[in-house]
């Protein structure tokens, strides 16, 4: 599905210690989901690789789309050359959640942020069970009042549990993080339970 | 193999970590998720990873805790496994309370617990290993008497030189076991040769084969040790009902009962002071033969025996009365012939021979069993006594360390009485004279408390009685986890094992007493038995053997 790995699904339009955004065509939009684990490919040594959730894809109209919307009929071909020759992108924000330093994974956020342009892509699996091997980037989230936080710790969860093996590994992987999360929102019970409920397996 | 386990040895998994607690207090344990409650116990033996020291624990306590109260009002809907195993274990999760008992050095060490591991250290269940690091291997001295309840193939030894030296408690609510447990110290001392035995064996339970409750045989001391068990009985006629061959049946002179063999029958015969003041007068008006004197005495020599001395008519009426009632004890001869029992059980004794003296049909008399374990001991005592003080010079002289096992144990050592009775003496007198007791009882509670305080080593099944607990645990640190344990013990072969000979409270499911059982016996007489041999012989067949 989508662009190979290798590709990016995107280019950093802005960016922040907490967050970026990335532009991409509308072609692209089939690649990254929501709560899906991507990195900042910087493009000049020094600088670290960031990691971050997609937490929101975001389609603005433009002048175009504007007139399309109200003509009778849309052929194909109109739809795929809007698409193909837009001059809006399509905006994805991702909250960072850490950063490769030598040492490895970091969950804290990263020391400078991604620089416009900065390719985007999609984590592996490998590198997805890299970074969400440990959970200490829970906090960041759940604290985070930019996102939908529980929500997006739902499908991150679920998302990564299927980059393990088999269902006895995933169930387990989701075990050991509803307990981190328990331990969280101790003190805040509902809210546990409702987070609970979004992640528990079908 | 990690660092770790570099240094304390192969490892079981973890339970949990330390928390809190102090070393008064116990220390207390937050357990994993992974850890099932339910297959902790209380009086089962943990290990703390402390950074320099072992320390080996005993679960005293399990409970539930959480981090959130609220979710005690509004428990989570557990009907999905997922919601259940994410709760158990995070918010709510299980804690355990454990009892440091010895500490383990690096070395191997065993040593008293003077401190307590730091916050967050591992706690796992003890291996084998850390089993037999603070129990030891069974050889000459050390006799293996059970395993833990959790680890059946480690065992349990006991130091018998400690064991009898001073006096033992076998103590136990009805049904528990206690003549099997009983049955197996006495096979270990006997097996070693650590002390000769005199029994005064109540019911029959000690010198030959009885039948369990479920109907099987098992041995007795004699059929297991043959010529170092000798069998004395009170009553020929029920021993050789029951295939018994006697080697002695005791008779006791009424010539030889002092006035000092009625102050153990106080409360049980209801004999007060004024009737032993005048038995004392009559001892010493008429010599040995007062008691045929009396109870032969006609109305006229009664009356002048009031007139003449201080003896109040109604007392010795009563006192009359009471002797009386030993007029059904054929055991009870006019005169003494030829050697005494008391010199027979002496000789048998000093030839390291062990003796069980059966009551027969007197067993069901108490003031029977009162009377003659009272008169035989008084003797022993004062022949060990004298011998022990002849030996000051020769140590070659020295008689073989004894241990007197006596049943209804409280009869003899309750508060009233404990201070008049020769068993009174012998357990506060300690190894003085190498004379100590194995007592046996239900009620331990009964016992005067300064007697029991003198008890070294005390093995104890089933207890349900909050006194009879408090009794058996007085002066034992960490007594408050201790008894939760004891309260909670099955109601068959299993016993808690506190004491001078154990270096730390335990708990044990107690050997079975069964073939296997005989067979290792017969090798430590034979002077073949090996630990591994003992140890494979642990458990042979079940449970059968034992009631």
């Amino acid at each position: 599905m989508g662009a190979p790995m290798d590709e990016p699904v995107g280019r950093v339009l802005r960016a922040s210690t907490e967050s970026f955004s990335a532009g991409a065509r509308a072609e692209m939009l089939n690649v990254p989901p929501f709560g899906q684990v991507v990195k900042v490919q910087p493009r000049e040594e020094g600088r670290a690789v960031i990691y971050g959730l997609l937490y929101d894809t975001r389609i603005d109209d433009d002048p175009m789309v504007r007139q399309l919307v109200l003509a009778d009929t849309v052929s194909e071909e109109m739809v795929r050359d809007q698409r193909m020759h837009r001059i809006t992108p399509v905006e994805m924000s991702v909250l960072c959640i850490g950063y490769l330093s030598a040492q490895g994974v970091r969950h804290t956020l990263p020391p400078h942020p991604a620089m416009s342009l900065d390719a985007v892509h999609m984590c592996t699996s490998q590198e997805v069970r890299a970074v969400t091997e440990r959970f200490d980037y829970f906090r960041l989230v759940l604290n985070s009042g930019m996102v939908p936080s529980e929500q997006l710790l739902a499908a991150h969860l679920l998302l990564s549990s299927e980059t393990h093996d088999n269902e006895q590994d995933q169930y387990a992987y989701l075990v050991e993080a509803g307990r981190e999360i328990a331990r969280l929102l101790s003190n805040d019970l509902p809210r546990l339970d409702n987070l609970l409920r979004l992640i528990y397996p079908m | 193999m990690s660092d770790l386990d570099d240094f304390f040895g192969r490892r079981a998994p973890r339970l949990g970590v330390v928390t809190g607690g102090s070393l008064s207090r116990g220390i207390d344990v937050k357990l994993d998720p992974y850890t099932d409650i339910e297959d902790l116990a209380v009086g089962r033996y943990v290990v703390v990873d402390g950074h320099r020291r072992r320390f080996f624990c005993m679960v005293s306590d399990i409970g539930l805790d959480n981090t959130a109260q609220q979710i005690t009002r509004t428990p989570p809907d557990m009907t999905h496994p997922f919601l259940r195993d994410v709760y158990t274990g995070s918010i709510a999760f299980g804690t355990m309370h454990i009892a440091p008992m010895l500490t383990i050095e690096h070395d191997g060490t065993v040593g008293p617990v003077r401190t307590i591991p730091p916050h967050f250290m591992d706690v796992r269940t003890a291996t084998e290993q850390d089993i037999n690091d603070v129990f030891g291997e069974e050889d000459d001295n050390h006799f293996n008497i059970g395993a833990p309840l959790e680890l059946p193939e480690t065992q349990i030894n006991v130091n018998l030189k400690r064991l009898t030296e001073r006096s033992v408690g076998v103590f136990g609510k009805s049904g528990t076991g206690k003549s099997f447990l009983t049955r197996v110290l006495l096979a270990g001392v006997i097996a070693r040769r650590a002390a000769v035995n005199l029994v005064f064996d109540m019911h029959n339970d000690y010198g030959y084969e009885v039948f369990t409750e479920k109907g099987t045989r098992v041995k007795g001391l004699k059929q297991l040790f043959d010529s170092k068990v000798s069998i004395f009985t009170l009553d020929d006629e029920s021993s050789r009902r029951r295939g018994v061959r006697p080697d002695y049946v005791v008779q006791i002179p009424y010539t030889e009962i002092e006035p000092e063999d009625l102050a153990a029958l106080k409360r049980t015969m209801d004999i007060s002071d004024t009737m032993l003041d005048a038995a004392y007068t009559l001892r010493r008006m008429w010599g040995r033969n007062w008691i045929q004197s009396l109870l032969t005495a006609d109305a006229d020599t009664i009356e002048e025996l009031i007139n003449s001395t201080s003896i109040n008519g109604a007392s010795l009426t009563a006192l009359t009365r009471r002797l009386e009632r030993f007029r059904r004890f054929e055991f009870l001869v006019p005169y003494g012939e030829g050697e005494s029992a008391v010199e027979t059980i002496l000789n048998y004794l000093e030839n390291h021979t062990s003796v069980v003296l059966e009551f027969g049909r007197y067993g069901n008399a108490l003031e029977a069993y009162l009377l003659v374990a009272n008169y035989i001991t008084r003797r022993i005592r004062n022949r060990y006594v004298q011998r022990i003080e002849e030996s000051l010079d020769d140590e070659s002289k020295q008689p073989p360390q004894l241990m007197i096992t006596i049943e209804e144990a409280h009869k003899f050592l309750e508060p009233q009485i404990a201070r008049q009775t020769i068993f009174g003496v012998i357990a506060r007198e300690l190894r003085k004279y190498k004379v100590t007791l194995l007592v046996i009882d239900q009620r331990p509670s009964a016992i005067d408390e300064e007697v029991m305080s003198q008890i070294g080593t005390r093995v104890t099944a089933l207890l349900d009685n909050d006194k009879d607990i408090a009794a058996v645990l007085m002066g034992v640190s960490g007594a408050q986890g201790l008894r939760e344990v004891l309260a909670r013990l099955e109601t068959k072969q299993q016993a808690i094992v506190l004491g001078h000979a154990v270096p730390m409270p335990v708990v044990i499911r107690t050997r079975s007493y069964d073939a296997a059982f005989y067979a290792a016996m017969g090798q430590a007489v034979g002077g073949h038995s090996t630990a591994a041999e003992a140890r494979s012989s642990l458990y042979g067949d079940g449970s059968d053997g034992f009631d």
